[in-house]
């Protein structure tokens, strides 16, 4: 289920018009009017589909039900852009397009994803503050989404017999076809990471 | 066009202006970084960046405002809208191909993702536009006219856009483009048989 929104329910963000003349059938009226400019209106049945197709990875599966100990709450943003975040107060936001009914694999991959960001922060894994040693932090950033990764491709490997092309097209899109292969293949911690600093370096 | 990063107190206050329910503390000032840019196409708008370091990979929001008002760019055209007053929104020949490439970024088509051709920047937006594009004004339509080659559903295509004097675009012919054919055949062409 989606939750309530973590804030303020009354803080809306201000829509109010810079151009005094800026009326007529578009004013700041109607926008104002619009219950949630970011939230996706009955995202319900969509986030279902996605725990539902998670949940067929035994991976997935473990980390729903850890967000259901910990009453993880899930915030659909709209967005063209598949992305997805978490915060310290166990909020996840996941990206969506406005109208959408369907979850891409992309999605459930995203998804997993960010639950096993949640799961590191309830072991304490974080990401160091801004102003800590800039080495230690890169590191420990760096480590967190290597895990990250390699939890996403575990989540593929597990739904390949279920959804086989669409993991595999979804991994390729995400650009993680090499982990992946580590995964598959069980090449170990340091082949990884060799390829993560590798794709790091090259991407500078 | 670059991009300026706000400095911490005009971060704070951005983070404040958008944070409405939806997004409870997904900002927070110590871990958040906002940028800005100037849209060539509105008088008193800018487009701003909003990105939350503390997950990897870095998550951003984009926003169209004028560094008090703020509007989330969801995909829905009346996030643009809003701002396409005839004093604010400035379309002529030049203005109107970066306004077309950023209502492609920004709004959600129906028939789904289009991008005109050309190197892009990290932000995804186009650093220059193809050669062989073209632009007019129809007066009849009042309406500018641009024929332009884009990718759709992963062909190249040359397109017939229309942008209306208050930013509204239609796609009102596509086909093929032999020129994006013929490149690529020319590639494929160096295989060995």
């Amino acid at each position: 289920m989606t939750e309530q929104p973590p804030n303020n329910l009354d803080k809306k963000e201000s829509n109010d018009s810079p151009y005094s003349s800026l009326t007529g059938s578009f004013g700041h009226v109607e926008l104002q009017s619009k219950e949630h400019f970011y939230t996706i209106k009955d995202a319900e049945p969509l986030l279902n589909k996605m725990k539902a197709m998670l949940r067929e990875s035994e991976n997935g599966a473990r980390l729903l039900d850890l967000a259901d100990e910990n009453k993880v709450k899930f915030h659909f943003i709209k967005s063209k852009k598949l992305q997805s975040a978490t915060t310290p107060s166990l909020d996840i936001f996941l990206a969506a397009e406005p109208d959408q009914t369907e979850p891409y694999m992309t999605q459930i991959l995203e998804l997993g994803g960010a639950l096993r960001e949640i799961e590191q922060s309830l072991m304490g894994i974080k990401i160091p503050p801004p102003d800590a040693d800039p080495l230690e932090r890169a590191n420990k950033a760096h480590t967190k989404f290597l895990d990250k990764i390699a939890y996403m491709c575990k989540i593929g490997i597990d739904l390949e017999n279920v959804y086989s092309d669409e993991v595999k097209k979804a991994i390729k899109a995400f650009g993680y076809e090499d982990l992946y292969n580590v995964q598959v293949n069980a090449l170990g911690e340091e082949k990884a990471r060799e390829i993560y600093f590798k794709a790091l370096k090259e991407a500078k | 066009m670059t991009w300026q990063i706000l400095d911490k107190q005009k971060t704070g206050f951005m983070i404040e202006a958008v944070k409405t329910a939806g997004l409870g503390n997904l900002f927070v000032p110590a871990t958040t970084e906002a940028r800005m840019r100037n849209l060539p196409f509105y008088r008193a708008t800018n487009l701003y960046r909003l990105t939350n370091y503390a997950t990897l990979p870095a998550f951003s929001l984009f926003y169209i405002g004028d560094g008090e008002n703020y509007s989330y760019l969801n995909g829905d055209f009346d996030a643009i809208k809003f701002f396409n007053s005839e004093k604010n929104l400035i379309l002529n020949e030049e203005t109107v191909l970066p306004y077309l490439d950023f209502y492609l970024i920004f709004v959600k088509m129906d028939v789904g993702e289009i991008n005109i051709l050309g190197d892009r920047d990290q932000y995804h937006i186009l650093e220059e536009f193809p050669e062989d594009t073209d632009v007019y004004y129809d007066s009849d339509k009042s309406a500018f006219i641009i024929q332009v080659p884009l990718y759709f559903d992963g062909s190249i295509m040359t397109a017939t856009i229309s942008v209306t004097k208050d930013g509204a675009v239609s796609i009102t012919d596509t086909k093929m483009s032999m020129q994006g054919l013929h490149n690529r055949v020319n590639q494929d062409s160096t295989t060995d048989y």
